[in-house]
């Protein structure tokens, strides 16, 4: 595309350079840090049966003797051939993510699918009459779903759609082998939890910048030319949000993955939040930096490709034009 | 209600209210197809509110408090039917950057601004529109975005929306003021057009030459009442009002001259002889601030500000070719050119907001760092810069005391809250503003006073030089005139260096000392503006005299420059 | 109109929450004899039978991905529970005393120094080949390899890398001490038999001779058992089990209460207290002798607690009633210091009662006032953190500077901190006693230093007869309600919800992982 030749094409090159920079420190980070996490994976595995002796035999099994550089050298080492190491419970780190990095997506996708549209909607739909009563009750709708924990919604949801109504099922006991694509019913209540905690934040900023937008020249004008309502709101308002509005999308679906702990816990949802989780108590390093590192990289990715997205939504920096 | 049939649009003891007070009170007006007529009035008259009004529309903050607008019969206050905005009134506002959608392309604006169009017609209804102001109607041009364009051709392409819908009225407000010569000549001839085509139009502006030449009636504004109506022949030449007077008055003089007068030993030298157009009463009020003039000591011999061989970039493209110029004390030197030519940049390169690729820039012979970070506080305090739009300029949300306040502390070092008061009010005073306009938000002030207080605010940190980027364009004739005037009572005064930039060459002829013509980036023609251009020719054929000398041939700036340019 | 006894044990809900569990499950429940298990263990197991066919659906507590159908590799209940109905041990718990199931017979050396171990004939692997001593032998080596994550522990007992395999059917395993009761060490320990061999465990290489084999596993999510017909037990009555794994225990409730589930394992007091509507469900709990014991451990290497007046003094201060009320919810019964209530052998000494001037006076005596004393503790089960705070308030009441040390579950085994601690919580099921005993003697922290108890411990260890092994731990545990570490202040009931249909779920070694093999719907 000429479009990657020119301004757009540089901008992304530099990103991406910056983000693999970024990557890389990134990952000395995590490995130190999460070696630094109090307590001992090999007590902590070994539970009461922690005796010194086999303490000190299991670490000098795992390599917990050497030092820190040295290890994460080796580490690094491996992630770079596409080996992420060994997990302490004897697994293959990568046999252990691979499904729940995709199930994790998955949520986090069809909570975004569904973000766009309604965020889009009621943000909007907030900003028409900014103070009048439908905009009051949106804002303050959101503002009371925000301050709710994603867990108590989470539980809110169990107990009125499959406690008390029957509808859905409680926990998401999704059977070996199937792609919880398969069963949507086991997917409605965990990503409507999701949906409703990101919707609020998404909402709250889209409105803010449509009342802005509907308060300068460019709508006046517009209105002064007689153009209808939903016509300047489609060609005038949308297209002035969305930069921002990508961004914020991005960085919530992105934050999703691994964020979505709680509700994966409450509904038993087969993620790699409650991996992540199971991992850190446990003490099962491997896992945590692996885990860590995947999403530390989702996240820079989501980030340059919000940058490119408000590039690609800007006429003005599309074309390189800056006069 | 028996109205006459060909009275299209009135007003009828209109009455605008905000909370500090009435903006109209009590207006009456009307319109009969075809016709012309031009409301003028100084800044803060209400010809804004008033234009709005004729569309049914009421900025934040207006009342409705009496009479009522019609068009065709109907009431359109405080809400338009539909059906009358854009296909019985259209609207044509001042500044067509702010009113363009950034994120449609021309064509979307266009069809958008014509209504539901069966897909077959719709590529022939764009050409169409854009042929009919005088623009390129082939694809490629319509599918450009607003940037793309220059300020002239989005005028115009605000002018074929306003049209799209064959409205029998146009509302102009302003319409070619932020425009530069040729891009208003190019308005100017569409307009014509239409109005040999019999459109009905309500021109709203402080350019009476134009309105001289474009209205049928003339109507002046003062204070929100209306001074004096007639036809415009008889209002233009032989005002009744004193408003009227007042403008026509500023409008076409010819005579004040804002000249230099050498500084002696070090003190400021005696009076010009100057008058406030507004009062009439000499400049020189009661209280004379403190003159220290720059934050320098002692005038040495030689430029305040010297840049020599000045070479600027935006990416890959080259704007400024090795630009030499110089300003002494109390002079003021206008660099004059068209718009794109890279004024602006000029200006910034001597502040130090863009670093200039090659070249140098020395204040009183010392050289200053290319990038304003490298300069020190003093060196900052003494190169000041005024823009050319004061609603962006000022925080929309501080007062005009914050906005005073940030350069008496960053750049002086002023912390005393008693000695920070003092000094705002002798800084509103020296720009004429009551001291009881330090509260007041810039959403609450005229255009003109806005400007002042971007001017009180450039003056605060005692400049040596300042740099006025278009400084008075936004401005309607009076206004301009009292900017004009400060300037030159601040340089008589305090010995204070103005580069004024702009690209109106009547201003240019009028206030300046010397001057310096900028064409495609380099240096066309520069000396003592009476010599350059001496009183007689209208100064826009001397300026394009020197243009089109054989030295600097004016070349298309980076986007196509109107059809048919020339400076007339 | 009379109530049958087990009906009044059943529970519903409505019930549960008016009274109060506690009282009405001490009114009715602690009294019976009946051989093969006592009430509690009656609601589970022999009060219907299942029939033919179905599947049966529970869920239990998991880890994860890092579930395993490895039975050495796995760590939490899931694990255990879906382990245990796809392998078999030498031996199994009932009641505390072991039971042949893939060994017949463990015969001790006269010296205790090693043992023959006779196998049972006609035992099928789930695919058909028969089993032997050669997997016998493997099994040791595997279990016992440092490779392991967690290498068993019988090998502080057994030389395990050094069997001879006299025959197809018979060892001999040479012992690292005197042990006389090899049958109970097997049965206490995970022994699982697995394949000659067999390194692999995925889906299609778990092999194991117990009543169901593997047809589909997700770690972290699923396990899909269908029944093996030819079980040298005979083959259980459900066609299918189905093993879920979810962490969290309200998450498990639901699962049941909505039909996604027909059993949970271990739900929370809270829970039960509050209650559970429907008429098809049902609280059901593990009985007296399969209790878990909540203790805290004294560190009788440092003082104040290696004084045995300031020992005592700790237990007479320890307020049980308050803490069975306060932590369990009423759920359980005060306990009597001793661990393992319902193991055999176990002493029914009777608890101390709470007598804070006696406490008082005994810590003077031992000029142990103000005193510092560090109580560690970390949330291993519910109740750990809230138990040790109300310890340290009661152990200030008589003169000692105690504070409460709660860290996180990874630190909470490091075992420097735990020398550096006065006092460890701690719990454990009805282990049998040279079990537990023995993991405490391993601890510095935890053993107790005394001549008398190590005498009679090792006496215990080494007896070859029923009532030379009663003797000893009577001695043994005499001296620990004289002089001992433990403060055993409650025993707690174990809880599940199932729907009034499931039947079959017995107890073996430990009620928090039962065993589902001959489990099913009525």
């Amino acid at each position: 595309m000429t479009l990657l030749a020119g301004p757009v094409g540089r901008r992304l090159a530099l990103r991406v350079a910056t983000g693999g920079a970024l990557l890389a420190v990134l990952s000395l980070l995590v490995f130190v840090g999460v070696d630094l996490l109090p307590g001992d994976p090999v007590t902590a595995r070994l539970g009461p049966n922690a005796t010194p002796e086999r303490v000190a035999e299991l670490r000098a099994a795992r390599g917990l003797d050497e030092p820190v550089l040295t290890r994460y050298a080796q580490w690094l080492g491996g992630l770079l051939r596409g080996d992420p190491g060994t997990s302490f419970s004897g697994k293959p780190v990568s046999e252990m993510l691979a499904d729940r990095v995709g199930h994790s997506a998955l949520l986090a996708g069809l909570c975004v699918l569904l973000l766009v549209p309604v965020s889009l909607a009621a943000g909007l739909y907030a900003a028409r009459r900014p103070g009048k009563p439908a905009d009051r009750t949106v804002s303050t709708g959101a503002l009371l779903l925000v301050s709710v924990p994603e867990f108590v919604i989470a539980s809110g949801l169990v107990l009125l759609f499959a406690v008390g109504l029957g509808l859905l099922p409680a926990v998401s006991l999704i059977p070996a082998g199937d792609h919880p694509i398969r069963h949507p019913d086991m997917l409605v209540m965990p990503v409507l939890s999701l949906l409703l905690v990101a919707s609020a934040y998404s909402i709250r900023v889209i409105r803010a910048c449509a009342v802005s937008v509907l308060a300068g020249p460019r709508v006046e004008f517009l209105r002064l030319t007689g153009v209808r309502e939903r016509t300047i709101l489609r060609t005038a308002v949308v297209p002035a949000v969305l930069p921002v509005a990508v961004q914020v999308w991005l960085v919530t679906g992105v934050g999703l993955v691994g964020g979505a702990v709680l509700v994966e816990r409450v509904f038993a949802y087969p993620g790699v939040g409650d991996l992540l989780v199971t991992a850190v108590l446990g003490g099962d390093l491997p896992v945590v930096q692996a885990i860590v590192m995947i999403l530390g990289a989702a996240m820079l990715l989501a980030l340059v490709l919000a940058d490119l997205a408000v590039v690609l939504l800007t006429p003005r920096l599309r074309t390189g034009g800056a006069v | 209600m028996t109205a006459d049939s060909s009275t299209f649009l009135t007003a009828e003891g209109l009455r605008l209210e905000t909370a500090d007070g009435p903006v109209l009170d009590g207006v009456d007006l009307s319109l009969t197809r075809g016709e012309s007529l031009a409301v003028v009035g100084s800044s803060g008259s209400g010809k804004t509110t008033l234009a709005l009004a004729l569309l049914g529309h009421l900025r934040d903050g207006i009342r409705h408090t009496g009479g009522r607008v019609r068009v065709r019969g109907a009431d359109i206050l405080p809400h338009a039917p539909a059906g009358v905005r854009g296909s019985l009134i259209g609207y044509v506002g001042q500044d067509p950057g702010a009113a363009l959608n950034p994120y449609a392309r021309i064509r979307t604006t266009l069809l958008t601004a014509a209504g539901r169009l069966p897909r077959g017609e719709r590529d022939t209804t764009v050409r169409r529109l854009l042929e009919r102001v005088g623009l390129p109607g082939d694809t490629a041009f319509a599918r450009r975005y607003p940037h793309q364009l220059s300020g002239g051709q989005q005028q115009r392409v605000v002018l074929a929306a306003a049209l799209a819908r064959d409205p029998a009225v146009l509302i102009l407000d302003e319409p070619t003021t932020a425009l530069d010569p040729p891009a208003k000549a190019g308005v100017l001839r569409e307009l014509g057009a239409l109005r040999e085509r019999g459109i009905g139009m309500v021109w709203i502006s402080h350019d009476l030459i134009a309105v001289g030449a474009f209205a049928d009636r003339v109507i002046v504004l003062d204070g929100g009442r209306i001074a004096e109506e007639g036809p415009a022949r008889r209002v233009l030449t032989a005002p009744r009002s004193a408003a009227g007077r007042r403008l026509v008055a500023a409008g076409t003089r010819s005579t004040a001259r804002h000249t230099r007068t050498p500084p002696a030993s070090g003190r400021a030298g005696a009076p010009t002889a100057v008058t406030a157009p507004d009062t009439g009463a000499p400049l020189h009020g009661a209280n004379p601030p403190d003159t220290a003039a720059g934050s320098d000591s002692g005038k040495t011999d030689g430029p305040v500000l010297r840049a020599s061989g000045l070479v600027a970039r935006h990416g890959s493209t080259t704007v400024l070719h090795g630009v030499d110029l110089a300003v002494e004390d109390g002079e003021c030197l206008a660099v004059l050119g068209v718009s794109g030519v890279g004024k602006s940049t000029l200006a910034r390169c001597l502040t130090g907001l863009h670093p200039a690729a090659a070249g140098t820039v020395a204040l009183r012979g010392t050289p200053l760092a290319p990038d304003v970070r490298g300069r020190d506080r003093r060196e900052r305090a003494a190169v000041g810069l005024v823009a050319q739009n004061p609603a962006e300029a000022l925080h929309p949300r501080q007062d005009v005391r914050t906005a005073l306040v940030r350069p008496l502390k960053r750049l002086c070092g002023i912390t005393d809250r008693a000695e920070l008061d003092r000094r705002v009010r002798d800084l509103l005073e020296s720009v004429h503003l009551p001291p009881g306009f330090a509260g007041r938000l810039p959403g609450e002030l005229s255009g003109g006073q806005r400007q002042r207080v971007a001017l009180a605010r450039a003056l605060a940190a005692r400049p040596s030089v300042l740099i006025c980027d278009e400084a008075t364009s936004a401005l309607d004739t009076v206004a301009q005139e009292g900017v004009l005037a400060l300037l030159a009572e601040l340089r008589a005064r305090t010995g204070l260096a103005v580069l004024l930039i702009t690209h109106d060459a009547r201003v240019a002829r009028d206030a300046s000392d010397r001057l310096l013509v900028l064409a495609d980036g380099r240096v066309a023609a520069t000396g003592p503006t009476p010599v350059l251009l001496p009183p007689g020719d209208s100064p826009e054929e001397q300026v394009t005299r020197l243009l089109t000398a054989p030295a600097g041939a004016v070349r298309p700036t980076p986007y196509d420059t109107d059809r048919g340019a020339s400076l007339v | 109109m009379s109530l049958p006894r087990r009906t009044l044990i059943r529970s519903t809900g409505a019930l549960l929450g008016a009274v109060g569990a506690g009282s009405l499950l001490a009114a009715c429940g602690g009294s019976s004899d009946t051989p093969g298990g006592t009430d509690g263990a009656a609601s589970d197991a022999t009060s219907d039978t299942p029939v033919e066919g179905g599947t049966l659906r529970a869920v239990f507590a998991g880890a994860g991905a890092s579930e395993s159908l490895d039975p050495f590799a796995g760590t939490s209940p899931v694990d255990f529970v879906r382990n245990d109905v796809i392998y078999d041990s030498l031996f199994i718990l009932r009641d505390g005393a072991p039971e042949p199931a893939l060994a017949t017979d463990a015969e001790p050396a006269a010296d205790g120094m090693s043992f023959t171990l006779r196998l049972r004939e006609g035992v099928l692997w789930h695919d058909g080949s028969a089993f032997t001593a050669d997997d016998v032998a493997h099994s040791f080596r595997y279990m016992s390899s440092p490779d392991r994550p967690l290498p068993s522990e019988l090998q502080m007992y057994f030389d395990m890398g050094n069997v001879t395999v006299e025959d197809e059917h018979t060892l001999t395993v040479p012992t690292v001490q005197p042990i006389g009761d090899p049958a109970t060490m097997l049965a206490s320990f995970p022994a699982k038999m697995v394949r000659s061999g067999a390194t692999d465990f995925s889906t299609e290489n778990a092999i194991g001779t117990g009543p169901y084999r593997v047809a589909a596993f997700e770690a972290g999510r699923e396990t899909r058992l269908t029944r093996f017909e030819e079980y040298w037990g005979g083959a259980s009555p459900t066609d299918e089990l189905v093993f879920s794994s979810v962490s969290d225990p309200q998450a498990r409730v639901n699962a049941v209460r909505t039909g996604q589930a027909d059993y949970a394992g271990d739900i929370p007091f809270s829970t039960a207290k509050a209650g559970i509507e429907g008429s098809d469900l049902e609280i059901r709990t593990a009985g007296d002798t399969n209790r878990t014991g909540f203790a805290f451990v004294l560190n009788a290497n440092r003082a104040p607690f290696d004084d045995p007046k300031v020992r005592r003094a700790a237990r007479l201060a320890v307020d049980r009633a308050r803490l069975v009320e306060t932590v369990l919810l009423g759920y359980g019964e005060p306990g009597n210091d001793l661990f393992c209530k319902g193991a055999r052998y176990f002493s029914e000494a009777r608890p101390l009662k709470r007598d804070l001037e006696e406490a008082r006076r005994l810590v003077k005596e031992a000029g142990a006032e103000g005193a510092k004393v560090v109580a560690r503790s970390a949330e291993y089960e519910a109740g750990y953190n809230d138990s040790t705070k109300l310890f340290v308030q009661q152990l200030r009441e008589i003169g000692l500077d105690a504070e409460e040390q709660i860290v996180s579950l990874a630190e909470f085994f490091d075992p420097a901190a735990l020398e550096e601690a006065d006092s460890v919580t701690f719990s454990s099921s009805p282990l049998p006693l040279p079990v537990i005993y023995g993991r405490m003697a391993a601890y510095p922290s935890f053993a107790l230093p005394d001549d008398e108890f190590g005498a009679a411990f090792g006496e215990a260890m080494a007896a070859r007869t029923d009532a030379e092994r009663r003797t000893a731990w009577a001695k043994a545990q005499d001296v620990m309600a004289d002089r001992g570490n433990t403060v055993v202040w409650g025993v707690a009931d174990i809880l599940s919800l199932a729907r009034t249909n499931v039947a079959g779920i017995e107890v073996r070694d430990q009620a928090k992982y039962p065993y589902l093999g001959k489990a099913g719907l009525a």
